[in-house]
Protein backbone atom coordinates (compact mmCIF):
# COMPACT_ATOMS: atom_id res chain seq x y z
CA UNK A 1 0.00 0.00 0.00
CA UNK A 2 1.11 3.58 -0.92
CA UNK A 3 2.14 6.08 1.83
CA UNK A 4 1.14 9.35 2.04
CA UNK A 5 3.27 11.77 0.13
CA UNK A 6 3.43 15.61 -0.10
CA UNK A 7 2.76 17.75 -2.84
CA UNK A 8 5.42 20.16 -3.03
CA UNK A 9 3.55 23.24 -2.94
CA UNK A 10 1.39 21.93 -0.03
CA UNK A 11 5.03 21.14 1.18
CA UNK A 12 6.01 24.69 0.79
CA UNK A 13 2.92 26.72 2.47
CA UNK A 14 3.21 24.02 5.37
CA UNK A 15 6.94 25.38 5.60
CA UNK A 16 5.90 28.47 5.57
CA UNK A 17 3.84 28.14 8.33
CA UNK A 18 5.66 26.95 10.35
CA UNK A 19 8.47 29.47 9.70
CA UNK A 20 5.76 32.15 10.26
CA UNK A 21 5.22 30.65 13.57
CA UNK A 22 8.37 30.11 14.26
CA UNK A 23 9.54 33.94 13.81
CA UNK A 24 6.82 34.79 15.62
CA UNK A 25 8.13 32.73 18.80
CA UNK A 26 11.80 34.21 18.21
CA UNK A 27 10.08 38.15 19.06
CA UNK A 28 12.65 40.29 21.24
CA UNK A 29 11.28 38.99 24.55
CA UNK A 30 11.38 41.01 27.66
CA UNK A 31 14.57 42.35 28.70
CA UNK A 32 16.74 39.34 30.32
CA UNK A 33 14.04 36.93 29.45
CA UNK A 34 14.29 33.92 26.93
CA UNK A 35 11.50 32.16 26.79
CA UNK A 36 9.44 30.73 23.98
CA UNK A 37 6.09 32.41 24.51
CA UNK A 38 4.75 35.50 23.23
CA UNK A 39 5.70 38.90 24.16
CA UNK A 40 3.16 40.11 26.55
CA UNK A 41 4.17 43.92 26.30
CA UNK A 42 0.64 44.73 25.27
CA UNK A 43 -1.40 41.61 26.55
CA UNK A 44 -4.42 41.78 24.56
CA UNK A 45 -5.87 38.21 25.29
CA UNK A 46 -4.15 35.41 27.19
CA UNK A 47 -0.44 33.63 26.52
CA UNK A 48 -2.14 30.79 26.21
CA UNK A 49 -4.46 31.89 23.89
CA UNK A 50 -1.68 33.44 21.37
CA UNK A 51 0.51 30.15 22.14
CA UNK A 52 -3.13 28.56 20.59
CA UNK A 53 -3.44 30.66 17.77
CA UNK A 54 0.45 30.57 16.51
CA UNK A 55 1.54 27.48 17.34
CA UNK A 56 -1.53 25.17 17.18
CA UNK A 57 -2.78 27.00 13.83
CA UNK A 58 0.86 26.67 12.25
CA UNK A 59 0.45 22.59 13.14
CA UNK A 60 -2.74 21.77 12.15
CA UNK A 61 -2.69 24.24 8.81
CA UNK A 62 0.78 22.61 8.26
CA UNK A 63 -1.46 18.77 8.60
CA UNK A 64 -3.82 20.05 6.19
CA UNK A 65 -1.51 20.99 3.48
CA UNK A 66 0.07 17.41 2.79
CA UNK A 67 -1.68 16.16 0.20
CA UNK A 68 -1.65 12.97 -2.03
CA UNK A 69 0.81 12.03 -4.80
CA UNK A 70 0.15 12.25 -8.14
CA UNK A 71 -0.92 8.99 -9.80
CA UNK A 72 -1.93 7.48 -6.27
CA UNK A 73 -5.20 4.85 -6.66
CA UNK A 74 -8.56 6.17 -5.26
CA UNK A 75 -8.61 3.74 -2.80
CA UNK A 76 -4.69 4.49 -1.45
CA UNK A 77 -5.62 8.57 -1.78
CA UNK A 78 -9.05 7.29 0.68
CA UNK A 79 -6.41 5.60 2.95
CA UNK A 80 -4.26 8.51 3.42
CA UNK A 81 -7.07 10.83 3.97
CA UNK A 82 -8.31 8.92 6.64
CA UNK A 83 -5.06 8.66 8.33
CA UNK A 84 -4.28 12.40 8.28
CA UNK A 85 -8.04 12.71 9.72
CA UNK A 86 -7.22 10.74 12.71
CA UNK A 87 -3.99 12.45 13.54
CA UNK A 88 -5.55 15.99 12.85
CA UNK A 89 -7.80 14.86 15.50
CA UNK A 90 -4.70 13.47 18.49
CA UNK A 91 -2.77 16.77 17.28
CA UNK A 92 -5.85 19.23 17.65
CA UNK A 93 -6.78 17.33 21.36
CA UNK A 94 -3.85 17.81 22.70
CA UNK A 95 -3.30 21.62 21.27
CA UNK A 96 -6.87 22.60 23.18
CA UNK A 97 -5.28 20.62 25.99
CA UNK A 98 -2.22 22.70 25.88
CA UNK A 99 -4.42 25.82 25.83
CA UNK A 100 -7.13 24.73 28.50
CA UNK A 101 -3.99 24.06 31.05
CA UNK A 102 -2.02 27.63 29.75
CA UNK A 103 -4.88 29.91 30.39
CA UNK A 104 -5.58 27.44 34.09
CA UNK A 105 -1.94 28.27 34.90
CA UNK A 106 -1.83 31.59 33.74
CA UNK A 107 -5.15 32.46 36.41
CA UNK A 108 -3.98 30.56 39.01
CA UNK A 109 -0.33 32.32 38.67
CA UNK A 110 -2.41 36.09 38.87
CA UNK A 111 -4.00 34.66 42.12
CA UNK A 112 -1.02 34.14 43.48
CA UNK A 113 0.51 37.54 42.58
CA UNK A 114 -2.58 38.86 43.97
CA UNK A 115 -2.35 37.71 47.20
CA UNK A 116 -0.52 39.54 49.72
CA UNK A 117 0.40 36.98 52.56
CA UNK A 118 3.61 34.51 50.75
CA UNK A 119 2.22 31.69 52.62
CA UNK A 120 -1.59 32.20 51.97
CA UNK A 121 -0.04 32.94 48.29
CA UNK A 122 1.94 29.63 48.08
CA UNK A 123 -0.79 27.71 50.12
CA UNK A 124 -3.29 29.01 47.38
CA UNK A 125 -1.41 28.10 44.32
CA UNK A 126 -0.44 24.70 45.20
CA UNK A 127 -3.81 23.76 45.82
CA UNK A 128 -5.18 25.63 42.66
CA UNK A 129 -2.60 23.47 40.50
CA UNK A 130 -1.79 20.19 41.71
CA UNK A 131 -3.19 17.08 40.40
CA UNK A 132 -5.62 18.92 37.83
CA UNK A 133 -7.12 16.31 35.48
CA UNK A 134 -6.00 18.67 32.52
CA UNK A 135 -2.28 17.72 33.41
CA UNK A 136 -2.84 14.29 32.30
CA UNK A 137 -6.36 13.53 31.37
CA UNK A 138 -8.04 14.92 27.80
CA UNK A 139 -9.20 18.25 27.14
CA UNK A 140 -13.31 17.09 27.82
CA UNK A 141 -15.93 19.98 28.96
CA UNK A 142 -15.57 17.55 32.35
CA UNK A 143 -12.38 17.78 32.99
CA UNK A 144 -12.23 21.28 32.10
CA UNK A 145 -15.48 22.04 34.35
CA UNK A 146 -13.43 20.04 37.28
CA UNK A 147 -10.35 21.95 37.20
CA UNK A 148 -11.42 25.75 36.60
CA UNK A 149 -14.01 24.93 39.35
CA UNK A 150 -10.82 25.46 41.96
CA UNK A 151 -11.10 29.25 41.03
CA UNK A 152 -15.08 28.66 41.99
CA UNK A 153 -15.92 29.18 38.14
CA UNK A 154 -18.68 27.20 36.87
CA UNK A 155 -16.76 27.87 33.54
CA UNK A 156 -19.37 25.92 31.42
CA UNK A 157 -22.33 28.15 32.98
CA UNK A 158 -20.11 31.58 32.07
CA UNK A 159 -19.49 30.33 28.44
CA UNK A 160 -23.34 29.79 27.96
CA UNK A 161 -24.15 32.72 29.67
CA UNK A 162 -22.00 34.85 27.25
CA UNK A 163 -22.17 32.90 23.73
CA UNK A 164 -25.59 30.72 23.24
CA UNK A 165 -23.63 28.34 20.95
CA UNK A 166 -21.12 27.37 23.41
CA UNK A 167 -23.63 24.57 24.11
CA UNK A 168 -23.09 23.13 20.19
CA UNK A 169 -19.21 23.60 20.50
CA UNK A 170 -19.42 21.77 24.00
CA UNK A 171 -20.89 19.21 21.95
CA UNK A 172 -18.54 18.78 19.73
CA UNK A 173 -15.96 18.77 22.03
CA UNK A 174 -17.02 16.15 23.51
CA UNK A 175 -17.52 13.67 20.35
CA UNK A 176 -14.00 15.05 19.41
CA UNK A 177 -12.61 13.54 22.39
CA UNK A 178 -14.41 10.42 22.29
CA UNK A 179 -12.53 9.91 18.79
CA UNK A 180 -9.18 11.12 20.49
CA UNK A 181 -9.42 8.11 22.85
CA UNK A 182 -11.05 5.67 19.93
CA UNK A 183 -7.55 6.80 17.82
CA UNK A 184 -5.23 6.81 20.73
CA UNK A 185 -6.31 2.94 22.24
CA UNK A 186 -7.31 1.89 18.87
CA UNK A 187 -10.84 1.04 20.07
CA UNK A 188 -13.26 2.16 17.19
CA UNK A 189 -15.93 -0.43 17.99
CA UNK A 190 -18.22 1.62 19.96
CA UNK A 191 -20.09 2.87 17.08
CA UNK A 192 -22.88 4.44 19.05
CA UNK A 193 -20.31 6.70 20.69
CA UNK A 194 -18.71 7.80 17.49
CA UNK A 195 -22.26 8.46 15.81
CA UNK A 196 -20.99 11.43 13.43
CA UNK A 197 -24.87 11.45 12.33
CA UNK A 198 -27.11 8.92 11.11
CA UNK A 199 -25.36 6.55 12.20
CA UNK A 200 -22.01 7.30 9.84
CA UNK A 201 -19.13 6.55 11.96
CA UNK A 202 -15.76 7.08 8.97
CA UNK A 203 -14.23 10.17 10.03
CA UNK A 204 -14.49 12.68 7.34
CA UNK A 205 -12.21 15.99 6.85
CA UNK A 206 -15.64 18.12 7.43
CA UNK A 207 -15.84 16.77 11.00
CA UNK A 208 -12.11 17.93 11.85
CA UNK A 209 -12.52 21.00 10.30
CA UNK A 210 -15.43 21.56 12.26
CA UNK A 211 -14.19 20.54 15.41
CA UNK A 212 -11.16 22.50 14.76
CA UNK A 213 -13.28 25.45 14.40
CA UNK A 214 -15.30 24.53 17.81
CA UNK A 215 -12.11 24.76 19.57
CA UNK A 216 -10.96 28.05 18.35
CA UNK A 217 -14.00 29.68 19.16
CA UNK A 218 -14.24 27.96 22.62
CA UNK A 219 -10.74 29.18 23.24
CA UNK A 220 -11.59 32.54 22.52
CA UNK A 221 -15.06 32.66 24.65
CA UNK A 222 -13.02 30.61 27.88
CA UNK A 223 -9.96 33.63 27.56
CA UNK A 224 -12.84 35.98 27.80
CA UNK A 225 -14.64 34.81 30.35
CA UNK A 226 -11.74 34.25 32.50
CA UNK A 227 -10.33 37.64 31.97
CA UNK A 228 -13.67 38.83 33.08
CA UNK A 229 -13.93 36.34 36.00
CA UNK A 230 -10.87 36.83 37.47
CA UNK A 231 -11.27 41.11 37.62
CA UNK A 232 -14.41 40.32 39.17
CA UNK A 233 -12.75 38.64 41.51
CA UNK A 234 -9.34 40.15 42.75
CA UNK A 235 -9.78 43.34 40.53
CA UNK A 236 -7.54 43.26 38.32
CA UNK A 237 -7.40 41.20 34.84
CA UNK A 238 -4.37 39.29 33.87
CA UNK A 239 -5.03 39.96 30.20
CA UNK A 240 -7.02 42.28 28.44
CA UNK A 241 -9.85 41.34 25.92
CA UNK A 242 -10.00 43.48 22.84
CA UNK A 243 -13.28 44.65 22.60
CA UNK A 244 -13.33 44.37 19.06
CA UNK A 245 -12.42 40.86 18.74
CA UNK A 246 -16.04 38.53 19.22
CA UNK A 247 -16.14 35.09 18.78
CA UNK A 248 -16.34 34.49 15.27
CA UNK B 1 15.77 33.23 43.31
CA UNK B 2 17.68 31.00 40.29
CA UNK B 3 20.39 33.57 38.64
CA UNK B 4 18.99 31.37 35.72
CA UNK B 5 16.00 29.84 33.43
CA UNK B 6 15.46 26.31 35.08
CA UNK B 7 15.22 23.43 32.90
CA UNK B 8 14.16 20.45 33.38
CA UNK B 9 16.12 17.84 35.63
CA UNK B 10 17.12 21.12 37.76
CA UNK B 11 16.81 20.54 41.49
CA UNK B 12 15.37 23.47 43.39
CA UNK B 13 14.34 24.33 46.76
CA UNK B 14 12.15 27.19 48.63
CA UNK B 15 11.30 27.84 52.02
CA UNK B 16 8.02 28.62 53.60
CA UNK B 17 8.78 30.34 56.65
CA UNK B 18 12.16 27.96 57.58
CA UNK B 19 10.90 25.01 56.11
CA UNK B 20 12.79 23.94 53.42
CA UNK B 21 11.29 22.17 50.72
CA UNK B 22 13.11 19.97 47.87
CA UNK B 23 11.82 19.27 44.31
CA UNK B 24 13.03 18.28 41.14
CA UNK B 25 11.97 20.72 37.55
CA UNK B 26 9.33 18.12 35.81
CA UNK B 27 8.21 20.31 32.95
CA UNK B 28 8.78 23.77 31.71
CA UNK B 29 5.69 25.53 31.10
CA UNK B 30 7.04 28.61 29.61
CA UNK B 31 6.15 32.34 30.22
CA UNK B 32 2.86 32.19 31.82
CA UNK B 33 3.48 33.73 35.26
CA UNK B 34 2.46 37.04 35.76
CA UNK B 35 4.50 39.61 33.77
CA UNK B 36 5.53 36.66 31.78
CA UNK B 37 7.53 35.20 34.74
CA UNK B 38 8.70 31.00 34.07
CA UNK B 39 6.59 28.87 35.29
CA UNK B 40 7.79 25.26 36.01
CA UNK B 41 6.19 22.08 37.08
CA UNK B 42 8.14 20.54 39.79
CA UNK B 43 8.16 17.55 42.06
CA UNK B 44 8.89 17.00 45.74
CA UNK B 45 11.70 15.15 46.31
CA UNK B 46 11.18 14.96 50.05
CA UNK B 47 11.41 11.71 51.99
CA UNK B 48 9.07 12.56 54.23
CA UNK B 49 6.81 11.15 50.60
CA UNK B 50 8.38 8.06 50.18
CA UNK B 51 5.86 5.62 49.52
CA UNK B 52 3.18 8.24 48.59
CA UNK B 53 2.02 9.96 45.03
CA UNK B 54 4.71 12.16 44.50
CA UNK B 55 3.06 15.78 44.61
CA UNK B 56 3.75 17.11 41.35
CA UNK B 57 2.08 21.16 40.99
CA UNK B 58 3.21 24.37 39.26
CA UNK B 59 5.85 26.95 40.82
CA UNK B 60 6.95 30.26 39.65
CA UNK B 61 10.89 30.03 38.74
CA UNK B 62 11.47 33.25 40.64
CA UNK B 63 10.60 31.78 43.75
CA UNK B 64 13.02 28.67 43.84
CA UNK B 65 16.47 28.59 44.78
CA UNK B 66 18.76 26.21 42.02
CA UNK B 67 20.73 24.02 44.42
CA UNK B 68 24.33 24.14 44.36
CA UNK B 69 25.36 21.18 43.44
CA UNK B 70 23.22 21.18 40.39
Amino acid sequence: MKTPEVNPRGFFLAFFDVLYATARLCMPMEPGRSGASPKREDPVGSVALQRWRVEASAQLSALGQLKHAPGQTTLARRHAANQLNLAFVLILSSHFQRFCRDLHTEVAAHLRRTTQDPWAASLLHTRLVEARKLDVGNPNPGHIGADFARFGLRIWDALLTREGRAKVWRAQLEQLNVWRNAIAHQDLSAASLLDLGGGRVHLRRADVLRWRRACDRLATLMDAVLADFTLGLVGAAPWRVSSQRGVR
Amino acid sequence: MSARRLRVGDHVHYYILNNRWNAVVIEDRGDLGADGQQIVRIELTDADYAGDPPSRFEFPAEELALDQAA
